[in-house]
């Protein structure tokens, strides 16, 4: 099912008789209304970013900024924000904590993962089938099972309020041993593993010479959706972050959103939203093919 | 992955004897350290984050604990507390109802919208590709923050369009009905074009003579969807199936932060889900052996939906 298939050839639905001219205004009409659909609620954040307190609680939105106004970023980035809200944090200090979050989790997990799979893959040993099923059995089982020890386990560490809890655990995820493993199993051929062998070189170096230039593909695949997940993450860090200095992007923005304000700040939250999009749109728009592919292709798992 | 000597990557070293006859598994073990060596950082990791905890875990579920003192044993107490609450039993039905709903139109919406964006006369497909997938790398929290602007009762945005056109206001946030409706079609925002991604991958393998000879049967593009899309993409349309229930029987951060002052209850608990409740459970009010429970009372519901579904594709396949 999560098999990483080869190129599958590009069907085209050749012999199609051309559709009639109304049942094509019928399709784009449908095409246009999901876009808007999909693309209202971005619309409305970036809009909303540039537009007053005032203007966005009055009883009649315009979907227009009205005047227009930069004042929220300049809020956001002094901390200065509302005089009733407790949270001072600046946004650069969470920008900051979730890019190390991010970048502590997703690179050491490719390190970990490409190397567990290319072990599991080549190489045959004693006790392989059942290390792996293991970590299949974890794959399955949701998140729920197994969040209240791992929040005790962090406390009793002494680890709330660093970046350990959202950094060390994740370095070892199951779904990415498993699309690795049957990455390298599926594109690198024994003769290539062989070889090296012949050569003398040892399995660390078979690793660093020949698996690791040939794994490009799903290892952007898997970064971007690690780095993604890691960036976007609430659940984890709302439990095991919770000083101030400590917050990432998201539950900053949801303490703005959760405070107890008269009048909520949504210009303001809606400033972070822009400025906390922005990094994964682009890594999103520089990846776009590979993960596209990978996804097409079932190798990806959400 | 056939011979022994293939996997080892070795085959001077293999196809020489085994030393002696005492070749045991200690010996296969010393042979195979580098191996293991290699695989154990993962695997201490693994172990004492992922592991531990589930062991813990079962253990938990059987204690009544608090966080302060020592754990008392329970032994089934919490299921049966948790079996017998009305708030489980109305996240319950939050859920069904969820899934009644969600689960045809995704599939529905997303196999139409794949096949149409697979159909090469529909010019600028790739672009609404982009466009459709976006809203799966947002953050949820900026999405509730975006729903809430849109969705709010006196200055949202909808409400205001609504007013506008003379249909009226809708209590999206203070209703149940209406709640739950806004938190489907966050929902729907979110999980639609990564599963559109999914479909056109299945329907890419479709091979393009099957609709060459629908064509010369005379098909019309509705008969062939039907008669050809769709049987050839039973497998496809499953796995989605799958993943939806899944993610549908773990919907969490779209009620939690869209209705983070009820914690995410909602207007008459209209959605409350069983991992909202597990969540402020364990992290609100400290009732850890409980959401203990909780959580494997969601897990076996997860790995029962999970092998219903896979019995269905082994039967579809058969």
């Amino acid at each position: 099912m999560a098999e990483m298939s080869a190129a599958i050839p590009q069907s085209q639905v050749v012999g199609q008789s051309r559709m009639p001219a109304f049942s094509r205004i019928l399709v784009y009409l449908v095409l246009i209304m999901l876009g808007i659909f999909f693309m209202f609620p971005f619309y409305a954040m970036v809009i909303a970013s540039f537009m007053p307190r005032n203007a966005l609680n009055s009883i009649t939105p315009t979907l227009w900024p009205n005047p227009f106004i930069t004042s929220n970023y300049t809020a956001l980035f002094s901390g200065e924000i509302n005089p009733d809200l407790i949270v001072k944090t600046p946004f650069i200090r969470a920008l900051f904590n979730s890019l190390a979050v991010a970048i502590g989790q997703t690179v050491p997990a490719l390190l970990f993962t490409s190397l567990v799979g290319f072990v599991f893959a080549k190489r045959r040993f004693p006790g392989r089938n059942i290390l792996f099923y293991c970590v299949l059995v974890t794959m399955m089982l949701p998140y729920q099972s197994t969040i209240v020890p791992f929040f005790l386990l962090m406390s009793r560490l002494g680890w709330i309020n660093t970046f350990w809890p959202l950094w060390i655990p994740w370095w070892a995820p199951a779904w990415g041993v498993f699309l690795m493993r049957q990455f390298i199993a599926a594109t690198i051929p024994d003769e290539l593993i062989d070889a090296a062998a012949i050569d003398g070189a040892s399995l660390l170096g078979m690793y660093w010479r020949i698996v690791l230039p040939l794994i490009g593909p799903i290892t952007a695949v898997l970064g971007i959706l690690n780095f993604m997940n890691a960036w976007n993450d609430f659940i984890y860090s709302n439990i095991v972050m919770n000083d101030p200095n400590m917050v990432t992007v998201p539950l900053l923005l949801n303490l703005f959103k959760g405070a107890t304000l008269t009048v909520p700040e949504y210009g303001v939250m809606a400033a972070g939203s822009v400025i906390a999009t922005i990094p994964l749109i682009i890594v999103f728009f520089v990846f776009q093919r590979w993960l596209i592919g990978g996804i097409m292709s079932g190798a990806i798992k959400a | 992955m056939t011979t022994q000597n293939q996997i080892s990557g070795t085959p001077g070293l293999m196809s020489a004897p085994q030393v002696g006859r005492r070749s045991s598994i200690w010996h296969q073990i010393w042979k195979h350290r580098i191996e293991y060596l290699l695989i154990s950082p993962f695997f201490i990791i693994f172990g004492i984050f992922h592991g531990y905890p589930l062991a813990f875990s079962i253990w938990l579920s059987f204690q009544r604990w608090q966080g302060i003192g020592e754990p008392r044993w329970f032994g089934l107490g919490n299921y049966e507390r948790l079996l017998k609450s009305e708030r489980i039993i109305g996240a319950l039905g939050n859920t069904i109802i969820f899934l009644i709903i969600l689960l045809p139109i995704i599939i529905g919406l997303t196999l139409v919208l794949a096949t149409i964006l697979n159909s090469p006369q529909i010019k600028g497909r790739k672009v609404l590709r982009v466009l459709y997938f976006l809203p799966y790398i947002t953050s949820a929290v900026i999405v509730a923050i975006i729903f809430q602007l849109l969705l709010n009762n006196n200055s949202g945005w909808i409400n205001g369009i609504l007013e506008a056109v003379g249909i009226g206001r809708v209590g999206w946030l203070i209703e149940a009905w209406p709640a739950r409706i806004s938190v489907i079609l966050m929902v729907l925002w979110g999980a639609t074009g990564y599963n559109v991604l999914i479909m056109l991958g299945g329907l890419q393998g479709i091979p393009a003579e099957l609709y060459d000879a629908a064509s010369v049967d005379g098909a019309d593009t509705i008969q062939k969807f039907f008669f050809v899309t769709v049987p050839m993409m039973r497998g496809v349309i499953l796995f989605v199936g799958i993943t939806t229930t899944i993610g549908l029987l773990n919907l969490f951060t779209q009620p939690w932060l869209l209705f983070s002052s009820s914690s995410g209850s909602g207007p008459d608990d209209a959605t409350a889900t069983l991992n909202t409740i597990q969540y402020s459970t364990a992290f609100q009010a400290s009732r850890y052996g409980e959401a203990a429970a909780l959580g494997f009372i969601i897990a076996i519901l997860v790995i029962f939906a999970t092998l219903i579904q896979l019995r269905l594709v082994r039967t579809a396949e058969a």
